[in-house]
This record gives C-alpha cells, structure tokens and sequence, in this order.
C-alpha cells in the first residue's frame, strides 16, 4: 500500500538529476559569481526587479543565455575522434571572430631585449611585453588580414599524414560582416598507410565563411575577454579551475567511472595546457590576452625553453616548449618567438612516446604566421566554390 | 572551489554554516554548499516544473543563495531549508506553470488509460512517470499548501525545516500538510489506489 507521501518520493527519487553539462554549466555560473564577489565588483549578473521578481522572467530570457555556450576556444585533439585535423591548428573560422591582432613580421630593426632569455619564464615574460605594444584595429570598413603556413595532421584508420596549407583570413573590424578564410591546399606527406584519397588535391582553394562550419569542437574551457584581460595569476588560477571541472564533467559524460586520479591529473594539465596555448598562438587574439596567457604560461614550471628551432616555414627563433603527459606517452606544444625581438613567429604540436628505449616524436601541427596587416578589403567568394572539405 | 561531484558533504568541509560563514570572506568556499545539494535542488525543482525549467532554475537558485549568504542564518546547521525555500520562490514565480504542467501530465496519462492492461501495469510500476491522479491532485492544490507537501515529501524536510524555508509559522506547516494531504487522497483514492 503506498500513500500520497510515499508515491510523491517515489517519482522525486526517480527523476534522473541533472547531467553532468548542466551541473558544469551551473558551476562555472557560480565559480564567475564568486569570483565577481572576490574582485569587489558586487553582485552584477543581473538586477533584481523590484517585486521579488526574477529579472529574466518577464525578459523572456533565462540568466543562462548570457553565459557564452559556444567555448572561446576549442580544446582540439582532446575528444577528437574523427579523422580529420588533429590538434594546434585554427582550422575554422569560430575562432576568428575576435577584434585586434598583432603584427608580425614589422619592423626588425630594433630588439628591446639584448640578452638571450635564460629561462622559458623569462622568454614568455619578455614577449608579453613585446606583444602588448603590437595591436592592430581596423576601422570601419577595413579588416584584420592573417596569411598564415599551416601544417595539418591527420590520423585514422588509414594511416597518418601531413598536408601543408597556407590560410588567409579576413577579419572584419566592429559590425563590418562576416570573417571569411581562404585555404590554399599544398602537398601531402604521408607518415605511414595510404596516400588518403579525400584530401583536396594540392593547388586546391577552398573558402570558409564565417559560421559556415560548426567549430569541431565538443568542449572547451569558457574564457571571457575579462578573464584573458586579468592578472596571469589570475587567469592561471581560473584556468586551472575550469579544466578540473570540464575534466570530471566529461568524465562523467562518456561514462567513465573508474579513471583514477593521476588519470584525471593528466587530463587537467592537458586541458589547461591546450586551453592556454590556444589563445597563445592565435594571432587574432587581442594583444592583452596573449600578453596575460603569456605570463600565465611563464608561471608553469612544466614550461621549458628551446634555444634554437625552426617555425614551419623554416625561420629560425627560440621556443616555450609546454610538455603534458597522456596515457600512452606524452604531448607538447611549442611556441617559437624570434631571436633579438621575441615576436611571435608561430606554434607547432607533438605526440611523443617511447620506443625501444628511445623518445620518438611525431609533430602533430604547426602554424607560422607571416603577416598579420590591416586592409581595406576581403576577396569576393567565388560562386562555384564549394563546401570546405574539413566543414 | 572543487568540481561539483557529489551530493553529499565531503569529510572535514565543516558544516553548512560554516561553510557558508567561511564563504562571506573566501566567496569560493560556497562551492562546498553547491557539492552537496545541487543535484537535491534540481529533482526538487524539476517534480515541480520539469527538468528543462530546472536545468535553469537550480543554477539561479545558488546564484541567488550565494548573493544571500549574508542573510543566512548562522545559527542553522543545515543550509537545506534555505536553499529550498529559494527553490521555493524560484518555483513560485512559475505558478502558472507548474499548475498547468500537472494537468498537463494528468491528461497524458489518462489517454495512455486507454491502452492495454499491460501497458497500463508497466505505468503504475515505473514512478518516473507521475501517476495522472496524483498530478490532477496537485494541480488542484493552492500553491502554499503544494509548497509544504512537497517540501515534506520530496526533501525530507521537518516542520521546523518547512516553517525556514517558507517563512511560516510551525502551526501553519501543520495545517497545511494536513489539508493538502486530505484533499490529495479524495482525489487518488483511498490508500492510494491509483498509485
């Protein structure tokens, strides 16, 4: 015999609870409350009307909405599962929306910084400083262009490879449409397997509009231009935060329940070593950001200097070389600064592991970038372009 | 501020007013109240308004509780009738739709009534589906006396905890509970033979 109390808990204890996004997604509301309240700015996310009202409840939108679900940046290579691009690359446009850029590739004839950097903190200290005094704004009209070298990996069930691909990208300044990127395919190297069939032939163009491709990516760590314009303390901490909860939040997600703590471990670092890096290499983030996530970086013990590297396109510059490990060997990002100016000249990515003994690393990405100006148009898209390939 | 992996109090966090009273000069110790009674607050919200209204509605309920910690009441151990009372008002300002949702349910299931006497038997055994009397009875509650019933029967609250989180006297607690369970049982039958 059940009574009404009973029939009532039964139902209440039968309802399934919230998922493992929307208790994320709560909790990142909280934890940017909190941190409101810790910077003195009060209690701003909304106001409150005054009949005890929910502000959103006669405004038709929850206080939800304002929390930007679409990731800032995406934390390639981490869920991926397809086979397509592998990490490090900005191959969509989601990314290449944000206002301000740097300048690469200017005027060399002055470098602040005579003394070879002696450490990688030191090395990431000195190119915030550089990349605070370099940012591009269009004005109305004009756009942010970025012609960059990129090298994609790809790896599946056919085999490994890496195609070289030179990405143009039209910003437009505030209100002034759509960012578009033009991909001019280049040859394929193969690492191992066959020569994959479906990539674009090398001479290929593509164009991407803005918003025509979803992002790629399924999660990522939501950094506001408030976060990326704090202190690196800061932003190291927020970071740092953001990973451990997306990390036992898609833990959870894919089901799994007996990953242990170093495992999670890994994947934290991982997450906030993609997350800070992504930022880092993007040079259309603003300069402040990359000069934050830059000292952010030089705050990681795990950060070590490389004195002499070649970017993808063969210049040669001193790296911040970021290691994290993962199940089966480890993964490193490489940030490669000029020599002298310690300009940003691009990022390249690895997967490493043992074999026989020995270290063997498979680099996985690289990006440089060539010129970063202000132009006063954007090409017109061809009409018989067609989709992108990677789309 | 930890990720939010349980419902319950991890060892050696302290109590809630602790907690809470920590968290008036480190803001981030309020993450140890949302570990503990996030996923309670949300079933709760979501038995009265559904699961999409409580996705958005749990998560304000700590926005606003964290706002409020102030106003906490040191001198309660336990932040769960505060935070329900929240909850509460949150669901409050959704009146209309909580009443609308629980006849909305009560017509599904009575046109699913129709079906077979097996179909029917899997029903009455799966309690997440909530049973169409009992949710024409509720939706014919006044929404002071469903506050109190389903604070009782959904969190486990005392009087005490119910007359906290509503803010009304113990004896109204009574009354109401009293009153919303009679007219509950004239509608789902004696013993609760449509349960």
């Amino acid at each position: 015999m059940t009574n009404e109390l009973e029939a009532i808990k039964d139902h209440h204890d039968s309802r399934p609870g919230p998922t493992p996004e929307v208790t994320a997604r709560a909790w990142m509301l909280l934890v940017e409350e909190t941190e409101r309240a810790e910077n003195g700015q009060g209690q701003p996310m909304r106001a409150e009307s005054g009949r005890g009202q929910s502000a959103w409840a006669g405004s038709g939108q929850s206080p939800l909405a304002r929390v930007p679900r679409r990731p800032l940046r995406p934390l390639r290579g981490l869920l991926s599962g397809r086979f397509a691009m592998r990490a490090g690359v900005a191959a969509g446009l989601a990314a290449a929306v944000t206002a301000g850029a740097i300048l690469v590739g200017g005027d060399h004839a002055t470098a602040p910084f005579n003394t070879p950097p002696a450490s990688a903190a030191q090395l990431l200290r000195k190119a915030a400083s550089v990349v605070t005094q370099e940012d591009l704004r269009p004005g109305p009209g004009q756009f942010v262009y970025i012609d960059r070298r990129d090298i994609t990996f790809g790896s599946g069930s056919q085999g490994e490879y890496t195609q070289e691909v030179r990405r143009e990208v039209w910003t437009p300044g505030e209100g002034s449409g759509k960012a578009l990127m033009r991909s001019t395919y280049g040859q394929v190297h193969v690492i191992s397997g066959e020569h994959p069939e479906y990539l674009p032939s090398p001479g290929a163009v593509e164009y991407e509009r803005e918003g025509q491709c979803r992002g790629g990516s399924i999660a990522a760590l939501p950094l506001s231009p408030a976060d990326l314009s704090a202190d690196p303390d800061r932003l190291l901490a927020k970071v740092r935060r953001h990973a451990e909860a997306f990390v036992r939040s898609d833990q959870r997600r894919r089901g799994e329940t007996n990953l242990g703590e170093d495992e999670i471990g890994m994947r934290v670092q991982k997450a906030v070593a993609m997350s800070l890096l992504g930022v880092a290499q993007d040079p259309l983030a603003s300069s402040q950001a990359r000069a934050t996530v830059f000292g952010a970086l030089s705050m990681m013990p795990v950060v070590t200097i490389v004195p002499d590297l070649a970017d993808p396109a063969g210049r040669r510059g001193v790296g911040a070389s970021i290691r994290y490990e993962v199940r089966d060997g480890w993964e490193r990002g490489e940030l490669i600064f000029e020599k002298g100016t310690y300009r940003f000249l691009g990022y390249q990515s690895y997967i490493g592991q043992q074999e026989g003994g020995q270290a063997k690393e498979i680099r996985t990405s690289g990006t440089a970038v060539m010129k970063v100006e202000v132009v006063d148009s954007m090409p017109e898209v061809p009409k018989d372009a067609g989709k992108p390939t990677f789309c | 501020m930890t990720a939010p992996l349980q419902d319950s109090a991890p060892p050696g966090e302290g109590t809630d007013a602790q907690v809470i009273e920590a968290s008036r000069r480190h803001p981030d110790r309020f993450g140890a109240v949302f570990d503990r009674y996030f996923v309670s607050i949300h079933r709760y919200i979501d038995v009265r308004l559904g699961s999409s209204a409580a996705d958005d509605l749990a998560a304000e309920t700590f926005l606003r509780a964290f706002r409020g910690r102030e106003r906490f009441d040191l001198t309660s151990s336990s932040a769960r009738p505060w935070l329900y009372g929240i909850a509460s008002n949150l669901v409050a300002e959704h009146r209309r739709g909580e009443a609308r949702r629980y006849r909305a349910l009560a017509r599904s299931a009575e046109a699913e009534e129709i079906g077979s006497h097996d179909e029917r038997v899997v029903q009455r055994v799966s309690a997440a589906v909530m049973q169409p009397r009992l949710a024409a009875g509720l939706a014919r509650l006044s929404a002071g006396d469903r506050d109190v019933l389903l604070l009782v029967a959904c969190a486990q609250l005392s009087y005490d905890e119910v007359a906290e989180a509503l803010g009304i006297p113990q004896g109204t607690v009574g009354s109401r509970l009293n009153r919303a369970r009679k007219k509950l049982r004239k509608i789902i039958g004696p013993a609760g033979e449509a349960l």
